[in-house]
């Protein structure tokens, strides 16, 4: 089979204030004609830069890009376009934006082909065949917003398939659906795809996008880390990067007891790779948990959600982001909440923190049922007793990282002097300081999010929410964030509720609720170091 | 075919987009064509407003000459044509310049017919233009009897075989429109002068009485008669101008079609002639030619006012488009049909909205037409549906079209570590436009007054300022967030939050606070301009007529202002009237840049602090500290022996060469009365002199010694003659026959050639005599001891040496010292000199007895109601003998000035809209606010903020940027004001004001104004920011 994608040595940093941000360094992927590939990884981990270099809407910073022998990187504005119009289709995580609301469904389907000159004869039965085949012929006249939200998933991945592209990509293309709308929309793009030989790159969180891929490829910190071709049955092979780089995932470190230095000697037709017999620093200065938190004490159960609902919309358009979940978090312990996006996690993080109100069941908080609460009754309990770190850690710019924390605290009352006493110590307490003088904005990702935990910590709360804590960092950074987060769980004794996709925080969380599957499990004891 | 679906394609989805998403769109759609419909009302408006002003100015021209008259002269022997034939000739060129059938008559004027002299004429139709006074109309004339009705004048009428004349009645001429001066001289001539002051000393000359003057009925018919033939004849075919008969566009096209009948006619035969009002039409429509430029303000206004709200809408659209620009680029949409896409639906908006704008505002221009009296189409067809108009609305929408398109995708460039954009460029380029346009001086006052000043450049004037201030207010709106930031920290948590969140994000913000500055600005800068013109109108009239009412000798009566209103009239006017006589005499300061013409003016001292019109930037110093400097120190008056109030006769005794001796008495009511004495012998007659009824009781000021009167050869001049001429005393006999010694010469003294020596019963005068200046012996006078003080205009005041400055008036001259300068003096033009009247008065009657006396009287009432008194008062006899100036009734003909009605309505209205539409941008940019900054308070909630505090956050987010719109919005204001009264000096009724305009603010008005936009704002920043 010949090569339709075709990426060597890809790096794309973006310049930002304080130095650039690497997105991809050095990745090198190949999928031939035909093929569906599935990418996996953690948020922030190249992924949609990935799909924006192979859709020429970025050009690479190094390295290059070959789309069935073209040079993605060399095209000229016009030829890109041309590239996109002829070569391309894409489907989009955040579905509803794709689908232009103004447009009935047949139309959208047939909107490249009308881009491309097409008849309307031609674009209406390519739109009528392809929505036949998904089932929704008889919703060809109807407009987006009148379509369940698998439905209009199906109908963005027709729109981005009728003008029978070679390349089809797709950023998370059940981010927001359900199990079963997942799975028809996986046998939807299988099947379109496959017919017409289009060869295919699923961008996703979601382990399911493997039932429909010829390849697995994991990323992480930019670039492969790990890839298993399923139809041949062999384990995931690591990627040795050009120059004999390889990437060792967390766990192989962990179990073999590698830190810092290894041993590689030969061994028969491999490399035998082991751990330094003398102790060894750890991997960053700051990434050990101190020693105290070593022993989890597991305190009284600081929060509960009980048969927890929450829908959004109503009649066709409702969807339901959490259905009946029961979960409880201990005082001093890390529960990592996993799922595929759009399972609810963020919606979870946010009904404990009482920023958004259950549809059904209930959420206590040290035995407070917030649902009792009005608006201005949960903002008051949730500034004593809550603190929430948002994905977009939300901090200022131009202010240096204590201001920021002490802004937080001046949002939940506390005085300016012992503002800025909080905001040393906690400051202090995740290592960062030194930095504590210096804008925001000249801060690494790594810090920034330890100056949004910093910021939650603060406030001293009983119930610490973070939300995709890990994302865009890299490994040694997520790893540090990881350990950060159960050191304070221990330290502080509150109770620390993390959404996340990230494996590295799963590992090291206590807890492991899976809001897939539905199942909350106890997660073995991390060995300290 | 494909490339043409291609094209439409993009087409079709713009289409399916605008109007599935109307609200959005029409929001847009709504402001263009609020700014649009402003542009189109400006201009239609301005056409209804010269019309009107036009048509003013044609009722304004005596009626005598509102005509287009043909005429031919000559005597009907001599031409080759028939009458007959110069009446279709005539007809025919008059068809070319009005649409009117005109009225023709003959007239023979004060001809010699059968040896009478008569005026003889013939009318078509004479029923029509005139009503009888006796008798009946004349039947249509014929040889054997011809009738006639006579007109005016004494004496026998001729009647001759084949000339039977015969007066069947007396009428009078209903219409000067005919006859024009030759009927109604007197009337025709006050009219002219009161067009031309140059006329009017002319007026007053006597006419002999005029001959006789009947007219017959028929034209044709009385021309045909034989025995007239050789009579000089003129006929006429007229046309009267009525005020909507030449609109004011077609000023010049008139003109031209009367220059092209005239040439018409004169081509035929020189004997014909073609007159009409073209100057004073043309001189007209120049005028409201200037209010028609200065309404470009307005427009240009409106236009910037156009533009950021469309930079406004457009980055309200901004996010919507650029997701749907991104999902076609997924879907492989072309780079030009991203473009058409983007394009084709900024178009629609921009064309749609000024389409839409135009229509409204080509309805409300009609309105106004049509409410005005003029003609609707023609003032559309001129206006909004000309060619030009038309192609100013698309050259807008084209316009708008590209700022849309350029505000949705301009990208800013970075330049030295710092982001800028196209704005930038484009501030940075107007500021210097700016600046070369007044260095260059396009837009000067006298220029534009001229009509030759840059429209282009008034027009972008408020524009171009309008949006460098706006940029400049964008760009400096995060550096004040920070600085406001750093200053809340620890006061107020809610403003420190505010002030943060618009620091991370100022873009919206920015856009916001400039577009609320430009509305602002534009609203405040259009009611201050307004009220600059509306106080500027009431100024006017207070410096015209400085108290209530001004009254003046009538030229057509000259009746004297003394005699009318004499001292002791006025003071029965009322308690509660302030009347001052005033002296106006016109003086020239002769020395090295020295002016002609000043207005010296004679004004009792305590009156300056209360008359109106008077401005502290006339002068440094207060209207009371000027009145003290001027102020004499004893009594002014002349000094003089007093006549009994019986005095019969005045008497003196002089002996010496016969010379002419005059005694100058000043009357009770202030004229001046000269008494001829008579000659001087060696023998010392008693020279004696009867003292008319109203000199008694008078002062004597001067005796007057001239040469005896002689027979002298023209060009020659009179031989200086040495005299000496001993008087006795002066005596008056009353009549009763008692003599009344009047004393002696003590303080007496003799100028202009003479000196004078006192003695006990009398004095002796020795000198030279010459015609040049006449020699005088006089009492001192206090004008004698020191120079008068005067008030005077800087450019008088710099002829000044020493602070003393000649002032020659009426041919002689008076040193005056110059107390004080003042800019401008109420009741002047030009330069000017103020003094006190009786001690002005004093001096220049010393000089010559009689050149000042009280010419004016300056009336003024306490009280409303005083002032309807006074007003009645001044309507009945004897003043209604004088002219009467009232200062309500000038102020209320400038308030009705077409034009200045048309200005400040436009002014006023593009205020409110203005207004309007920073309300739509407050509720735009909260809306907008509480929609993108949805994540950042989620965040601040998840955080511990309680829900009033967020409230609290988004409206001091709002109040941050109205107050920022604001207060740039007054700067802007004031700069424009301030430049744009520099500049444009021309008043609300487009005529060059004696007064500069002053910025004025109505503070009243403007309060109420952002009161009420402040409660507006409030209601929709907390009607949208309720439910956070």
């Amino acid at each position: 089979m010949t090569s339709a994608v075709d990426i060597r040595d890809l790096f794309r940093v973006y310049p930002a204030p304080g130095g650039g941000v690497v997105a991809l360094q050095g990745l090198t992927l190949d999928v031939r004609a035909g093929e569906v590939c599935v990418v996996l990884g953690p948020s922030g981990s190249g992924k949609t830069t990935l799909l924006r270099m192979l859709a020429a809407l970025d050009r690479p910073t190094a390295g290059s890009v070959h789309v069935h022998g073209r040079d993605l990187g060399r095209l000229s504005g016009r030829a890109r376009s041309r590239y996109r119009a002829e070569t391309l289709g894409y489907a989009d995580q955040h579905y509803r934006r794709a689908l232009a609301a103004e447009l009935a469904v047949q139309d959208l389907v047939a909107l490249q082909l009308g881009l491309a000159g097409a008849t309307r004869r031609e674009r209406l039965s390519r739109a009528g065949d392809l929505l036949e085949r998904v089932g929704l012929l008889d919703r060809a006249r109807a407009r987006p917003g009148e379509l369940s939200g698998g439905e209009q998933q199906r109908v963005a991945v027709c729109a981005a398939l009728a003008h029978r592209p070679r390349l089809f990509l797709a950023d998370e293309p059940t981010g927001e659906l359900d199990a079963g709308n997942a799975r028809l929309v996986y046998e939807t793009i299988a099947e379109l795809a496959r017919d017409d030989g289009t060869t295919t790159l699923i961008v996703s969180h979601d382990p399911e996008s493997a039932s429909i891929a010829d390849r697995i490829v994991r990323v992480r910190d930019g670039r492969v880390s790990e890839e298993a071709a399923l139809a041949d049955g062999q384990d995931e092979a690591i990627v040795v990067g050009r120059g004999g780089w390889v990437r060792l995932s967390e766990e192989l470190l962990r179990r073999t007891g590698i830190r810092a230095h290894a041993t590689a000697r030969l061994h028969e037709d491999g490399i035998l790779l082991a751990a330094l017999p003398s102790a060894e620093p750890t991997l960053a200065p700051e990434s050990g948990p101190p020693a105290a938190a070593a022993e989890p004490e597991r305190g009284a159960v600081v929060a509960e959600a009980r048969g927890l609902t929450r829908t959004y919309g109503t009649g066709a358009a409702a969807a339901t982001a959490l259905a009946g979940i029961d979960a409880d978090f201990p005082g001093g312990e890390l529960t990592a909440v996993t799922g595929p996006s759009g399972s609810g996690k963020t919606t979870l993080l946010h009904l404990l923190a009482g920023v958004d109100v259950a549809t059904g069941g209930e959420v206590l908080v040290l035995g407070q049922p917030l649902g009792s609460l009005d608006r201005d009754g949960r903002a008051r309990f949730r500034a004593r007793h809550v603190a929430l770190v948002s994905q977009d850690v939300g901090l200022v710019p131009f202010l240096t990282a204590a201001e920021n924390v002490e802004l937080g605290l001046a949002l939940r009352a506390v005085e300016r002097d012992e503002a800025a006493a909080r905001a040393a110590d906690a400051l202090a307490s995740v290592g960062l300081a030194g930095v504590a003088a210096r804008p925001a904005s000249e801060l690494s990702s790594g810090q920034r999010v330890r100056v949004a935990v910093a910021r939650a910590l603060a406030a001293r709360p009983r119930l610490l929410l973070a939300d995709e804590p890990t994302a865009r960092l890299d490994a040694a950074n997520a790893l540090s964030v990881a350990r950060l987060l159960l050191a304070l769980a221990r330290e502080t004794g509150a109770a620390v509720v993390c959404a996340t996709h990230d494996p590295l925080l799963v590992e090291h969380a206590d807890a492991h609720l899976d809001l897939e599957r539905r199942s909350r499990t106890i997660a073995p004891r991390i060995a300290a170091g | 075919m494909t490339a043409l679906r291609r094209v439409g394609y993009p087409l079709r989805l713009a289409a399916a987009r605008l109007s599935r998403r109307a609200t959005t769109a029409l929001l847009a759609t709504a402001g263009v064509a609020a700014g649009a419909a402003m542009l189109a009302t400006v201009l239609a408006a301005t056409v209804v407003a010269r019309d009107e002003s036009l048509g003013r100015a044609v009722e304004e021209i005596p009626a005598a000459h509102r005509t287009v008259r043909a005429g031919w002269f000559g005597v009907a022997g001599a031409s080759a044509e028939p009458y007959a034939a110069l009446d279709r000739r005539a007809r025919s060129a008059l068809e070319g310049v009005v649409d009117e059938e005109p009225a023709s008559l003959v007239l023979f004027r004060e001809s010699t017919i059968a040896g009478e002299f008569v005026g003889l004429g013939a009318v078509d139709g004479l029923g029509e233009w005139v009503t009888l006074r006796s008798g009946r109309l004349p039947r249509t004339c014929a040889p054997g009897r011809c009738e006639v009705v006579r007109l005016r004048g004494e004496g026998r009428i001729p009647s001759v075989p084949g000339l039977r004349l015969v007066e069947v009645g007396e009428a009078t001429v209903s219409s000067p429109v005919l006859f024009g001066d030759f009927i109604a001289p007197a009337e025709s001539d006050r009219s002219r002068a009161a067009l031309s002051p140059l006329f009017r000393d002319a007026v007053v000359y006597h006419r002999p009485s005029p001959a006789p003057l009947v007219l017959a009925e028929g034209v044709e018919e009385l021309a045909a008669l034989r025995e007239l033939d050789a009579v000089y004849r003129s006929y006429s075919w007229v046309v009267p101008l009525g005020s909507d008969t030449v609109r004011a566009w077609e000023a010049d096209a008139f003109a031209g079609d009367v220059a092209r009948a005239r040439s018409g006619l004169q081509s035929g035969s020189s004997a014909f002639d073609l007159t009409a009002p073209v100057e004073e039409l043309r001189g007209a429509a120049e005028a409201t030619d200037v209010a028609g430029r200065r309404l470009l303000l307005v427009g240009g206004e409106s236009a910037a006012l156009l533009f950021a709200f469309a930079v406004l809408a457009a980055v309200g659209m901004r996010r919507d488009v650029e997701e749907a620009r991104q999902r076609l680029v997924w879907f492989g949409a072309r780079r030009w049909q991203l473009s058409l896409f983007t394009a084709s639906e900024t178009a629609v908006v921009a064309l749609v909205g000024t389409a839409a704008g135009w229509a409204v505002g080509t309805g409300i221009g009609a309105l106004v037409a049509s409410r005005a009296g003029a003609p609707a189409g023609e003032v559309l067809a001129q206006s909004t549906l000309s060619a030009g108009g038309l192609a100013v609305a698309a050259a807008l929408a084209a316009a708008l079209a590209v700022v849309l398109v350029a505000a949705l995708r301009a990208r800013p460039v970075a330049l030295g570590g710092r982001a800028f954009s196209a704005l930038d460029a484009a501030a940075v380029g107007a500021a210097a436009l700016v600046a070369l346009t007044l260095a260059r001086g396009d837009l000067d006052a006298d220029a534009l007054a001229r009509g030759s000043g840059n429209a282009a450049a008034l027009v972008l004037l408020p524009g171009l300022v309008t949006f460098v201030a706006a940029v400049a207010c964008a760009r400096l709106l995060r550096p004040a967030l920070l600085l406001l930031e750093r200053a809340t920290r620890g006061r107020s948590v809610s403003l420190r939050l505010a002030a943060l969140s618009l620091a991370r994000h100022p873009g919206h913000a920015a856009v916001a606070a400039a577009f609320l500055l430009v509305s602002v600005g534009l609203a405040v800068f259009a009611e201050s301009y307004r009220s600059t013109l509306a106080r500027g109108q009431e100024q006017q009239a207070a410096y015209a007529v400085p108290l209530d009412f001004t009254l003046r000798q009538d030229l057509t009566r000259l009746i004297p202002v003394v005699d009318a209103a004499p001292r002791e009239r006025l003071a029965k006017l009322g308690e509660d009237v302030r009347a001052e006589q005033v002296v106006r005499v016109a003086g020239n300061v002769s020395r090295a840049g020295g002016r002609t013409g000043i207005a010296v003016l004679g004004l009792d001292a305590g009156a300056l602090p209360v008359l109106g019109g008077w401005r502290e930037d006339f002068a440094a110093l207060e209207p009371a500290e000027l009145a003290a400097r001027i102020r004499p120190s004893g009594d002014p008056g002349p000094r003089g022996p007093v006549l009994p109030a019986d005095a019969a006769a005045l008497e003196l005794r002089a002996q010496g060469p016969r010379v002419v001796l005059t005694a100058s008495v000043e009357t009770p009511r202030g004229a001046y009365a000269q008494l001829a004495l008579g000659e001087a012998a060696r023998e010392g007659p008693v020279l004696r002199t009867p003292v008319p009824a109203e000199a008694r009781g008078g002062r004597i000021v001067a005796l007057t010694i001239s040469p005896r009167a002689r027979v002298q050869e023209r060009g020659g001049e009179g031989v200086p003659r040495q005299v000496e001429l001993a008087l006795g005393g002066l005596t008056a006999r009353t009549e009763s026959g008692d003599t009344v010694a009047l004393g002696g010469y003590d303080r007496w003294h003799a100028v202009n050639g003479l000196e004078a020596r006192a003695q006990a019963d009398g004095a002796v005068l020795r000198g030279t005599l010459s015609e040049q200046a006449a020699s005088r012996f006089r009492p001192r006078q206090p004008s004698d001891e020191a120079p008068v003080a005067v008030i005077a205009s800087p450019g008088v005041a710099a002829a000044a040496s020493g602070g003393e400055l000649p002032l020659r008036v009426g041919g002689e001259q008076v040193v005056v010292r110059v107390a004080a300068v003042a800019e401008r003096f109420p009741g002047t033009r030009g330069d000017f000199v103020v003094a006190d009247r009786r001690l002005l008065s004093t001096a220049l009657n010393a000089e010559r007895p009689g050149l000042a006396v009280p010419d004016e009287a300056w009336l003024g009432a306490e009280t409303p109601a005083g002032r309807d008194r006074l007003a009645a008062a001044l309507a009945e006899p004897p003043f209604d003998l004088l002219e009467v100036e009232s200062r309500a009734a000038l102020a209320s003909s400038l308030r009705h000035d077409p034009l200045a009605r048309g200005t400040l309505l436009t002014l006023l209205a593009g205020a409110l809209v203005a207004l309007g539409l920073a309300l739509v941008g407050v509720l735009l940019g909260v809306v907008s606010d509480v929609r993108d900054e949805r994540g950042e308070l989620q965040d601040l909630e998840a955080q511990g903020a309680r829900p009033a505090l967020l409230r609290r956050v988004v409206r001091l987010r709002s109040l941050v940027v109205v107050a920022a719109g604001l207060a740039g919005g007054l700067a802007t204001a004031a700069v424009l004001s301030l430049l744009v009264v520099d500049l444009v000096t021309v008043t609300a009724d487009a005529r060059a004001s004696d007064l500069p305009l002053r910025a004025e603010v109505a503070w009243p008005v403007l309060a109420a104004a952002l009161g009420a936009g402040a409660l507006g704002t409030a209601v929709l920043v907390a009607a949208a920011s309720r439910r956070l």
